[in-house]
């Protein structure tokens, strides 16, 4: 809420209680007042049932006078009519207490110059109950009449008889006016005990009403100061409150009027930290600037030195060579320059002014931002762009010589160019030697393989040439060599030398490069290369266990690359099964084909290749073998033939295999050659 | 502050409430003759409280009672101290159905011990009684005493009696007041009030014979500008129940 409203709120509320306080002393005032005028009623009630009874005392009076006075006719007669007075008096009385009203009442004086008073009482009648003294009376009253004409017959006769002298009857009549009059002390005693009864009755209740109305008196009293106790009390809290809210408003105001300074200063600061100028207006005048303008226009100290000289800052724009993107303070079609910038945001517009000094060239921007539904503010930037316009005209100056400059930078170009190609050559060249090098090498320590494997085949057969010759020597030298023994010998010697020309072939078969690009099957080549291999696994009783696919794995390429991969492997799980003393030594070999793909695994049982190195084993060089023993070339060339020439993939892992029944943990050389292998391979 | 507004008018508007219905209790007017008075307000306070009404007693004589009603043209209930006003005004067309409540008969009433030695109604014309007899015009045991004298020994002694009185009354009531205050030695009244407890230490009886003072019937009558009929019927019904006799009983009316 507002201070206004809060305001606004206190006032109403201050209003309200005193409208409150003074409908409630209103309020009670006319209960008392109400309760007085019961007591009122109630008095007057018992002044009119005084009037009854001071009536019925008169015509109580009258009529015994009837009887004395009522000789004559005349003085029946005013009797009579005072009587009638009375009864109308009675009648209207009686009336005004059961109907309610005002009974006038006209009071004789025997005082000089005032021959009567009238006396005015209203009487209320506050409920619908029958008026019992009303029906007591009336019927009695009414009676009267009757009893006044019985009554004047009566003296009439009286009179008749004496006058005629008729003793008798004259003494009869008398009889009967005296039996008459006998009754009506009862008679108007009844009607006095009546109305004595409503002045009884009146006075208990008009003692009643004002023992009650004093209580109700004390007790609207009490209610009174109750309320207007608390309508004071709540106006005071209410009034409290709201003036606390005020005042704590207030403090917030004036916290917030010193942020709002702050962040005025905030901004200023903001903007005097812009290099370009800042200028924010209202659409038509200059509401801020940044201190950028002071110290562009040299002639002016302060901001508000240049707003009071002048309301925008387009009093200074100049035209620039029928530029239209330069600016002027100018009519654009009905649009003001501001409003010409606002609805063509894209174009990229300028201004030049004059510092005093010299021409600067500015780029301007305008941003219009709505502070309200209906207020906004445009903030213009001016940046001074002087320095590219004139690197802009450099520029174009510059463009004429580019050219030259160009196809000199390009033939230095080109002949680096060609520098770049040879030696990429050389580069390409000295790689290319360096892998027939490994080749080589690799060739080399195949070869020394190969020898080493030709040893252990040969030891065998020679070893028995020799005994066969031995023998035979020993049984000529002893002459028992019988014809059949001898050619015996001759047979095995001569097998023996097959066995070993056969080995030679062997070796020299699977030395001889073959760069032809034939189809062969990939398990003929696995078992020659375990042929030149098995010596060696036997010398060191090492089990090989194969499991060949059922049928042909027929693949294009070179066979006696591929067997160099296979012997590496075969030799590399020998070399490591006897390197960790591995008893019994297992390789397990498998050829088997998957969808389209022949896969071939070679796994030892060797305790497998450390975790640091396993992804080293392909590099060149890379060796865990002694230095007389291993080059560090044989799985890299692996690698390369079977990813290069068979268009496949090696790879390894260590893997726990179950070999016999039982479970040894060792490499596992994987390699997967595609079924069908390019035609350029 | 507002839960005491509410509380306030709350509490105004109960209070009016009560008030309202203290000013809407159906009201009953009950003629009553003075004689019968205290059994019928004893039997009023009962209905009262059974019918949540209020019944106001206009007592007096009878046939000022029935003057009274005839003028007013309202009421509910009315009880002269004879059935002799109901036959009377029957063909008024006010009275619609009458229940037997109970009876009175005249008696003589003298002074407590009866210094005088009254015995009989012959003392009326003794000059040296004081007595007192009702107007009959105003009162049933006025009336009454006028039949009860005539049939005794004829309307000149009724006359004689009457003319020889010290005092005339208007209702029973100030007949024994008369007697008690000491203002006359003699009464001709209706012998249950004779009996009451405020009278019966001033007051002896004298029987008078049945042959000259008959019983005469109480009949409780409902008026026909009644506005509160079934609460009548409740009235009528309780006067002749078992309790309504037993109090009838009590005040000598049975």
């Amino acid at each position: 809420m507002s201070i206004t409203k809060k305001l606004y709120f206190l006032i109403f509320i201050t209003i309200l209680g005193f409208i409150s306080l003074v409908s409630l002393t209103h309020y009670f005032d006319t209960l008392i007042h109400d309760l007085d005028e019961d007591i009122q009623n109630q008095q007057n009630k018992l002044l009119i049932g005084t009037f009854i009874s001071d009536d019925i005392n008169v015509i109580d009076a009258q009529f015994s006078q009837l009887a004395i006075l009522g000789n004559s006719k005349r003085a029946r007669k005013n009797l009579s009519n005072k009587i009638d007075e009375v009864i109308i008096r009675l009648k209207d009385s009686l009336k005004i207490l059961q109907n309610g009203g005002t009974l006038t009442r006209t009071i004789k004086l025997n005082i000089a110059g005032i021959s009567s008073s009238v006396k005015k009482v209203k009487y209320i009648k506050s409920n619908n109950s029958a008026a019992l003294e009303v029906i007591d009376l009336l019927p009695k009253v009414i009676n009267i009449h009757q009893m006044v004409a019985q009554v004047n017959t009566l003296l009439a006769l009286r009179t008749k008889y004496k006058k005629e002298k008729n003793t008798k009857k004259y003494i009869e009549t008398i009889k009967k006016i005296k039996r008459y009059y006998k009754t009506t002390p009862a008679y108007f005693q009844r009607m006095s005990e009546n109305i004595n009864r409503l002045l009884y009755e009146g006075d208990i209740e008009y003692k009643k009403i004002k023992k009650q109305i004093c209580l109700k008196k004390q007790k609207y009293f009490r209610l009174k100061i109750f309320f207007i106790s608390i309508t004071i009390i709540i106006v005071l809290i209410l009034g409290l409150w709201i003036t606390f809210n005020i005042n704590k408003a207030n403090k917030e105001l004036l916290k917030l009027n010193k942020n709002l300074k702050a962040q005025e200063k905030s901004i200023k600061a903001i903007l005097d930290g812009q290099s370009n100028i800042v200028i924010v207006s209202d659409g038509i005048r200059m509401i801020q600037a940044n201190d950028t303008i002071v110290e562009f226009f040299d002639q002016f100290n302060t901001v508000e030195d240049f707003t009071s000289q002048h309301a925008c800052i387009c009093d200074f724009f100049k035209e620039y060579n029928n530029d239209p993107l330069y600016i002027l303070k100018k009519d654009y079609d009905g649009l003001n320059w501001l409003e010409y910038i606002l609805q063509n945001p894209h174009k990229d517009f300028k201004v030049i002014m004059n510092s005093g000094h010299d021409d600067h060239h500015f780029s301007i921007q305008a941003n219009k931002k709505y502070i309200s539904e209906k207020d906004f503010i445009i903030i213009v930037s001016l940046n001074d762009i002087t320095a590219e316009i004139k690197s802009k005209l450099e520029l174009a100056d510059l463009n004429n010589n580019l050219e030259s400059i160009i196809e000199a930078k390009t033939e230095e170009l080109q002949q680096l160019n060609n520098n770049l190609e040879r030696k990429i050559q050389e580069e390409v060249d000295k790689n290319r030697q360096k892998d027939q090098q490994m080749i080589q090498q690799s060739r080399f320590a195949a070869l020394g393989e190969m020898i080493g494997n030709i040893a252990h085949q040969w030891r065998q057969p020679l070893s028995a040439i020799s005994s066969t010759a031995s023998g035979m020597q020993l049984q000529l030298e002893l002459d028992i060599a019988s014809k059949e023994e001898i050619n015996k010998s001759y047979e095995d010697i001569i097998g023996y030398t097959e066995f070993l020309t056969q080995t030679i072939e062997d070796f020299r078969s699977f030395m001889k490069q073959d760069s032809n690009v034939v189809e062969f099957d990939i398990n003929d080549v696995v078992q020659k290369a375990i042929g030149i291999t098995s010596a060696g696994f036997k010398d060191h009783d090492i089990k090989l266990i194969t499991h060949f696919s059922e049928t042909p794995l027929k693949v294009m390429g070179s066979p006696s690359k591929l067997s160099q991969v296979f012997l590496n492997i075969l030799n590399n799980a020998k070399d490591a099964i006897v390197e960790n003393k591995i008893d019994p030594g297992y390789v397990d070999l498998i050829t088997k084909q998957e969808n389209d793909q022949y896969i071939i695994t070679i796994q030892d049982n060797a305790g497998g290749i450390p975790k640091n190195i396993i992804d080293k084993v392909f590099d060149p060089y890379f060796t865990t073998k002694h230095q007389s023993q291993g080059t560090g070339i044989g799985l890299y060339m692996s690698k390369d033939i079977v990813e290069k020439h068979m268009n496949g993939i090696i790879t390894v892992e260590n893997k726990i295999a179950t070999i016999e029944g039982k479970e040894f943990s060792g490499a596992c050389f994987i390699i997967k050659i595609p079924q069908q292998i390019k035609e350029d391979v | 502050m507002l839960s005491n507004i509410i509380k306030f008018i709350v509490v105004l508007i109960f209070f009016s409430n009560i008030t309202y219905a203290k000013q809407n209790k159906p009201e009953l007017l009950f003629y009553c003759g003075i004689t019968m008075v205290k059994p019928m307000e004893e039997i009023s306070k009962i209905i009262e409280k059974r019918e949540n009404c209020i019944i106001r007693i206009i007592q007096g004589g009878s046939k000022d009672l029935y003057d009274s009603l005839k003028l007013a043209k309202k009421g509910d209930m009315y009880l002269p101290g004879s059935d002799a006003y109901i036959k009377k005004n029957k063909k008024d067309g006010y009275f619609e159905k009458s229940v037997y409540i109970g009876y009175n008969k005249a008696a003589i009433f003298v002074q407590k011990g009866n210094p005088k030695n009254i015995q009989n109604l012959d003392s009326l014309l003794d000059e040296d009684i004081a007595t007192i007899l009702c107007d009959p015009n105003s009162g049933s045991i006025g009336k009454n005493t006028k039949k009860v004298l005539t049939k005794y020994k004829g309307k000149e002694f009724f006359d004689d009696a009457f003319d020889a009185t010290v005092e005339v009354g208007t209702d029973s009531r100030n007949i024994n007041q008369a007697l008690k205050e000491k203002r006359v030695d003699m009464a001709i009244n209706w012998r249950t009030s004779g009996f009451w407890k405020e009278n019966k230490k001033y007051i002896d009886v004298i029987e008078i014979d049945e042959k000259y003072a008959p019983k005469k019937k109480l009949m409780l009558t409902k008026l026909t500008f009644s506005k509160h009929k079934k609460i009548v019927d409740k009235f009528m019904q309780y006067a002749v129940s078992k309790e309504g006799i037993a109090i009838m009983k009590k005040y000598g009316f049975r």
